[in-house]
C-alpha cells in the first residue's frame, strides 16, 4: 500500500496492512440446512471459506428457556462450520445465576448435538444485551467459555456497543463480531433505508478502541416496510422487489419507494389504498462504501468478513459481494 | 420523526425504534365474544395474524373441561379440574396436587377409574414428550406399553365414557407411531359408540392431519372445525386464503352447511374486506354460528379502520406542515368515504338477515346492527336496534354489549352538560361496571370507551370535558396523551395543547363550584395532587395570550416552594429548567449557558416584564433600553430564546408542535420584534440602533420559518441593514464588541 503522507507522521502499525488477512465468510440462518448445487459452486467461486449457521434461538417459554428455530441436519457441508446461537434478552432477564450456569451446559450440549463429529473450531452468540442483562449475559459467555476453553468464542457486537463499550461493556469472549447492519430507525418515514445507512454507520466508527479483536459482519438482504399515512405498520415478509414491480397494484413514487393504488390483500395484510412501501436492499455502491469505512477499523492479522446472510438467490450477487470482499483485501 | 425533550410531557419517551401501532393503537368498542362458541378466541379480530389476546379461564380447551365437570356431577369445580389435567407441569410439587380439589376427589375413594384415566392419560403426554434441550424422541417403548394398558383399560371398562377416552388415547399413540391403518380402525370404533363426546371430533383431527390426500385433508379438518373449536388455530394456520385453492375441498361437501363451513374458515383468514364471503356462507346456512363469529369480526374490522386513527393514533411522526400532508389527508378521507360505504353494506346485509328472519341469535344481530348504525352517526337507527337488541338479548354479554352502544349514543347525541343527562351519563356507566363480567377485555374496555368520551368532546371543542374524560383513560392501549404516572396528566397534557384561557377558566370554575354532581365529583377525583401544575398552566395560557396581569394573579396563587422545589410526580421542573436570565440579549439565537443568579421563577418574570412596561409607558430615561430588555423577554420566552419553559413545557429540535392553539407568536418572534423596533426607534445613538437592529433580524428569519425561501429574505435583511448602518453592520456579523454595542444605550 503507497500512501501519501503529506508531511505527516506515518503511524508504524500501518506499514504492516500488507499482512493482515481477509476470511470471506458467509451467514446461513435459515432452519432447512440445504446448500444447492449452486450456491455451493457460488460459494467456492468467492472463496468462501466458513459459514457461520445459525444452529438455534434460545427463547423464554413458559417458565422456561427453550431453544426454537433450530437447523436441520448439517452433515452434508464440505466446509469449515462455525456455530451461531442466538439469545433472547427475555431469557436473561428472568434467568438467575444458577438458572444460567445449567443454561450454559444446555445450550453447550445442544451445540454438540448438532455439530456431531465436525470440527469445532469457532462458536458465536448473538445477544443484543441492554445494561440490565449484562452483568447475566457476561457470566453466561464466561461459563460457556470454561465449557469450550480449546475453542474460539465470538460474541456479536452492536454499533453503540462497539462504539461506547465503557458504557455497554466488553464481553469476555475472545473476539467480538462487529454488526453492521440495521443501524437505522426502522420506523421512521424519513429514514432512507435502516439495513445500510453509512451517514449513520459513520458515526459510530473511527475510535478504534475497542478492546477485542474484531470481525465484520455485513448485510446482503432487503425488505419491505409497509406505512399508512407516514405511520410505520410492519415488515411486509410477504412482498419482495418482484412483486413491488406489479404497476397494477403498485406505482413508484421513488427512490424504492412505492404507493398502493387500490385496497387489496396479499398474504395477510390488508394493503390500503395510499399505503406506502419503502424497498430496502443494500445496493453495491452502498456496501463498497460500507467495506471503506470499515477497513480501516480493522487491527488485528486475520478478519472474517461475514455476509448476512446466504439465501436461495444469493449467488447473483456475486459479483457485487467479490467487490465488497476484495475492498478488505486490498 | 419528533425529537422531543420530555420534560413534564407526558408523551412516551419510546424506546429505539419503537412506533406504537398495530394491536397497542387498536380501537374497538364492540365485544368479540358475544357468540356462544367456546375456544375461538385465536380466530378473533386482530392486527396480528392470529390473536394473542385470551381470556380463557383453563388451562385446556374448555369444551373437554366441561365435558368432565358433568361428568363428575358438576361437584368439582370446573378450575380444578382444568388445573389437574392440564395445569400440573411433571415438576409440580406433590403437596400441590395432593391439594386440588379434583385430586381430593380422588383420594377420597370417588370415581376410582376415572383417576386411574387421567393418570394414564399423563403418562402418555409423558412419553409423547420431546424435550428441545435434549432432543428426546418419544418415548416408544413407553407408547407401546400404555398401548397395551389402553387396550385392557378400554376392554374392562364398563363406563362409556371412559371407553371413549382410551380409545381416543389410542387413536393418538398410534398416529404419533404412524399406525394409521389402527388408528383408523379404532376411530370406527370410537365414531360407532352411542355417547357423544369432543373426544370424537378430537380424533377425526388426528385421522384428518394423516390424511395423504390435501383436498380430502382440507375436508376432514373442516368438518372437524365445524364439531370443535380446539383445533381452531391448526386449522387456520394449515388452511389457504384463497378461496380457489378451496374448489377441490368444496367438491367433497355433502350438503350447504359443509361447504359453509369450509368457506368460513377461508374468511377467518382474510385480513381485508369479507362482506362478499359473509354474503356467500349466508345463503348457504344462514343459521351458521360461523357467520355470528364473521360478522362481529367484521365490525371490529371497521372499527379499526374507522377509529384507530382517528382516536389513538400518534400521527405520522412528521410535522403537519409536512408537504406529504395534503396527499395524506386526502388518503384519509378517501378510504373513510370507501370505509363508510363499506359500513353501508355490512348494514344492509345484516338488516336482510335479520328481517327475513334468517337468524337464531337476534340479539347479536340486532346489537351489531346498533353499533354500526352508532357508526354511522345514525340516531333513529341506533335506537331502534338498540330497542330490538333489548328485546331479544338473552344472555349476559349481549345485554352489556347493548348497555355499551346506548351509553355511547346518550353521549354523542347529547350536547348539554346538564344535570339531567350528567345523572343519566353516570348511571349508565355505573351500569357498565356492574357488567364488567361480561364484556370482553373489560380494562381495555374501560380505557377505550373513556378514550372514545373524550374524543367525541375533542371533536366539539369542549375542551374541559375531553381534558376530565382524558384523565380517566388507561393504559391498555397507546394514545398521544398517555401517561404512566398519574393519569389525569393526561388531562394536562390535552389541556395544555388544546385549551385557551377561557377554557382553563372554565375547568377552575367547575372544579371550585361547591356542590358538584356525582359525575362531576368522579371526574375531578384523581384532579387535586395536580392543582398547582394546573394552575400554573392557567396563568402560563395568560402568558401566551399575552395577559400579563391576570397571568401575575393566577400565578400568585400557587405557593412559592412549587417554583423551587423539583418534583417529578407531580411535574415540577421549573427550579431546572427555568436557570437563565430571561432579559439577556441573544444576537445569533438560543445561548446555553446558565445564568442562575440572575434567574426568574414565572411571577418574578411576570412581575418585571410589568414593570419594565410601566417603565416604557412612564417619563423615564433610557427607554431604549427598556424596550430592548421588554424585546429579550419576549424573545427568550419564545421556542428560539434561553427560557421557552416560561411558555411550555417540552422543546422539539426538529419539528414544530402540532397544537391547536395559536403558536404562531412562539415560534416567529414576533412579539419580541415590536420591542427591538421601539428600542431602535428610541435609541440615543447610531450604535445602539444598529444593535437594536441587528436583534430584529434574527426575530426576522425566525419568523420566516414557514417560507420556502427564507434564506433569501434573510440575506435581503442583511443587505438592508448594511446599506442603513454601514459602520456597524460588519461589526454586529460577529460577538467581538458585543458588550460594547449592548452597553452603548449608556452613550
Amino acid at each position: 500500500m503507497i500512501l501519501l503522507t503529506n508531511g505527516c507522521t506515518q503511524p508504524d502499525s500501518i506499514e504492516s496492512d500488507g499482512d493482515k488477512a481477509i476470511v470471506r465468510s458467509f451467514y446461513h440462518w435459515r432452519q432447512d440446512f440445504q446448500i444447492n448445487s449452486e450456491q455451493q459452486s457460488f460459494l467456492e467461486k468467492l472463496e468462501v471459506e466458513e459459514l457461520y449457521v445459525h444452529y438455534f434461538d434460545v427463547a423464554w417459554r413458559g417458565e422456561e428457556a427453550v431453544p426454537i428455530a433450530e437447523v436441520s441436519d448439517i452433515s452434508d457441508v464440505d466446509m469449515q462450520i462455525n456455530p451461531v446461537v442466538y439469545i433472547t434478552t427475555q431469557v436473561l432477564e428472568h434467568s438467575d445465576s444458577s438458572q444460567i450456569e445449567h443454561l450454559a451446559s444446555r445450550i453447550a450440549d445442544k451445540i454438540k448435538t448438532i455439530h456431531g463429529e465436525n470440527e469445532l473450531k469457532e462458536i458465536q452468540i448473538d445477544c443484543d444485551w441492554t445494561p440490565s442483562i449484562k452483568d447475566k449475559y457476561f457470566y453466561l459467555l464466561t461459563e460457556l467459555k470454561n465449557k469450550f476453553s480449546s475453542i474460539e468464542l465470538s460474541a456479536t457486537i452492536r454499533l453503540y456497543q462497539y462504539k461506547y463499550p465503557e458504557l455497554a461493556g466488553v464481553p469476555p469472549v475472545d473476539k467480538g463480531l462487529l454488526m453492521y447492519y440495521n443501524m437505522g430507525e426502522i420506523t421512521s418515514y424519513r429514514e432512507p433505508n435502516s439495513i445500510l445507512n453509512n451517514n449513520e454507520g459513520k458515526r459510530y466508527l473511527g475510535f478504534n478502541t475497542y478492546p477485542l479483536d474484531i470481525d465484520i459482519a455485513l448485510p446482503n438482504f432487503s425488505w419491505v416496510l409497509l406505512f399508512q399515512t407516514g405511520n410505520f405498520q410492519k415488515i411486509c415478509a410477504e412482498l419482495n422487489e418482484e412483486d413491488l414491480a406489479d404497476k397494477s397494484l403498485f406505482k413508484s413514487i421513488g427512490t424504492n419507494l412505492y404507493a398502493c393504488k387500490k385496497d387489496t390483500v396479499i398474504g395477510n395484510t390488508y394493503f390500503r389504498f395510499g399505503d406506502e412501501l419503502r424497498l430496502e436492499k443494500c445496493n453495491e455502491d452502498q456496501l463498497i462504501e460500507a467495506a471503506n469505512l470499515l477497513r480501516d477499523e480493522i487491527n488485528q492479522d486475520q478478519t472474517r468478513i461475514i455476509i448476512y446472510d446466504l439465501q436461495t438467490d444469493t449467488p447473483k450477487d456475486y459479483e457485487k459481494l467479490d467487490a465488497v470482499y476484495t475492498v478488505f483485501e486490498q | 420523526m419528533l425529537s422531543i425533550l420530555f420534560l413534564s410531557s407526558s408523551i412516551y419517551s419510546l424506546a429505539c425504534s419503537y412506533w406504537p401501532h398495530g394491536e397497542d393503537i387498536r380501537f374497538s368498542l364492540f365485544s368479540s365474544n358475544l357468540t356462544k362458541i367456546s375456544d375461538t378466541e385465536p380466530l378473533f379480530y386482530s392486527t396480528r395474524y392470529l390473536n394473542e389476546y385470551s381470556e380463557e379461564a383453563f388451562y385446556g380447551p374448555s369444551e373437554n373441561i366441561e365435558e368432565w365437570y358433568a361428568y363428575f356431577g358438576e361437584k368439582v369445580p370446573k378450575d380444578q379440574i382444568d388445573e389437574l389435567i392440564y395445569g400440573f407441569k411433571t415438576k409440580s410439587s406433590i403437596e400441590a396436587i395432593n391439594d386440588n380439589q379434583l385430586m381430593i376427589h380422588f383420594n377420597s375413594g370417588y370415581h376410582k377409574e376415572a383417576a386411574e384415566y387421567i393418570f394414564f392419560a399423563r403418562s402418555v403426554e409423558e412419553a409423547l414428550y420431546v424435550d428441545p434441550w435434549e432432543k428426546k424422541e418419544m418415548d416408544e417403548l413407553a407408547l407401546r406399553q400404555l398401548m397395551d394398558l389402553a387396550e385392557s383399560q378400554r376392554a374392562e371398562t364398563s363406563d362409556e365414557y371412559l371407553k371413549i377416552r382410551y380409545t381416543y388415547q389410542l387413536i393418538v399413540m398410534n398416529y404419533y407411531l404412524n399406525d394409521y391403518v389402527k388408528m383408523e380402525r379404532y376411530n370406527t370404533i370410537l365414531q360407532r359408540m352411542p355417547r357423544n363426546s369432543v373426544l370424537k371430533a378430537w380424533a377425526d383431527f388426528f385421522v384428518a392431519i394423516a390424511n395423504p390426500n390435501g383436498n380430502q385433508r382440507l375436508y376432514e379438518l373442516s368438518l372437524v372445525f365445524d364439531k370443535s373449536k380446539s383445533k381452531s388455530e391448526y386449522i387456520y394456520k394449515v388452511f389457504p386464503r384463497d378461496e380457489s385453492k378451496l374448489a377441490g375441498a368444496l367438491n367433497l361437501c355433502q350438503n350447504d352447511h359443509e361447504k359453509s363451513v369450509l368457506l368460513s374458515i377461508s374468511a377467518f383468514k382474510n385480513p381485508g374486506r369479507a362482506i362478499d364471503q359473509l354474503e356467500e356462507i349466508a345463503k348457504l346456512d344462514p343459521k351458521s354460528e360461523l357467520l355470528e363469529l364473521l360478522l362481529i369480526r367484521e365490525i371490529n374490522k371497521m372499527e379499526d379502520w374507522y377509529f384507530t386513527d382517528r382516536y389513538t393514533t400518534f400521527g405520522t411522526g412528521i410535522s403537519t406542515s409536512c408537504w406529504e400532508c395534503d396527499a395524506f389527508q386526502f388518503i384519509q378521507d378517501k378510504n373513510f368515504q370507501s370505509d363508510k360505504k363499506y359500513l353501508k353494506k355490512v348494514v344492509e346485509f345484516a338488516a336482510k338477515m335479520v328481517e327475513n328472519r334468517l337468524v337464531e341469535n337476534r340479539g347479536l344481530w340486532f346489537s351489531s346492527l346498533a353499533y354500526m348504525q352508532y357508526m354511522l352517526e345514525d340516531k333513529k337507527e341506533t335506537e331502534k336496534y338498540i330497542n330490538l337488541a333489548n328485546s331479544h338479548a338473552d344472555n349476559p354479554e349481549i345485554k352489556a354489549q347493548v348497555a355499551v352502544i346506548s351509553t355511547l349514543n346518550l353521549v354523542k347525541n347529547n350536547s348539554n352538560w346538564d344535570k339531567g343527562f350528567q345523572s343519566k351519563l353516570m348511571k349508565a356507566m355505573i351500569e357498565l361496571e356492574s357488567m364488567k363480567e361480561s364484556i370482553y377485555n373489560y380494562d381495555r374496555f374501560h380505557t377505550q370507551f373513556m378514550l372514545a368520551v373524550s374524543r367525541k368532546y375533542l371533536e366539539e371543542d369542549e375542551v374541559v370535558l375531553a381534558a376530565l374524560f382524558e384523565s380517566k383513560v388507561g393504559n391498555e392501549i397507546y394514545e398521544p396523551y398517555s401517561s404512566w404516572g398519574n393519569h389525569a396528566y393526561q388531562a394536562f397534557d390535552l389541556l395544555n395543547e388544546n385549551a385557551d384561557s377561557e377554557d382553563l377558566d372554565e375547568l377552575f370554575d367547575l372544579w371550585n363550584k361547591s356542590s358538584k354532581t356525582q359525575l362531576e365529583e368522579y371526574l375531578f377525583a384523581d384532579m387535586e395532587p395536580l392543582k398547582w401544575r394546573l394552575t400554573d398552566l392557567r396563568g402560563t395560557q395568560y402568558l401566551r395570550e399575552d395577559n400579563l396581569e391576570k397571568a401575575l394573579e393566577i400565578y400568585e396563587t400557587i405557593p412559592d416552594s412549587v417554583w423551587v422545589v423539583s418534583n417529578w410526580e407531580l411535574h415540577y421542573y421549573y427550579n431546572e429548567e427555568l436557570d437563565d436570565n430571561p432579559f439577556e440579549s441573544n444576537l445569533f439565537g438560543r445561548d446555553y449557558s446558565n445564568d442562575r443568579e440572575n434567574a426568574y421563577t414565572k411571577p418574578e418574570f411576570v412581575r418585571e416584564i410589568i414593570r419594565l412596561k410601566k417603565e416604557l409607558d412612564g417619563n423615564g430615561k433610557n427607554k431604549a433600553r427598556t424596550a430592548l430588555l421588554l424585546g429579550n423577554a419576549y424573545y427568550n420566552m419564545t421556542y428560539h430564546g434561553n427560557s421557552y419553559y416560561y411558555t411550555e413545557y417540552a422543546w422539539s429540535s426538529w419539528e414544530e408542535d402540532d397544537f391547536k392553539r395559536d403558536q404562531s407568536w412562539y415560534y416567529s418572534s414576533s412579539r419580541a420584534l415590536k420591542y427591538y423596533k421601539l428600542a431602535e426607534e428610541l435609541a440615543p445613538n447610531d450604535t445602539y440602533a444598529a444593535f437594536c437592529h441587528c436583534l430584529q433580524l434574527k426575530c426576522k428569519r425566525d419568523g420566516y420559518y414557514k417560507l420556502e425561501y427564507w434564506k433569501d429574505k434573510a440575506e435581503q435583511d442583511w443587505t438592508n441593514f448594511m446599506v442603513k448602518y454601514p459602520d456597524h453592520a460588519h461589526k454586529l456579523k460577529n460577538c467581538d464588541e458585543f458588550y460594547m454595542y449592548e452597553n452603548s444605550w449608556q452613550g
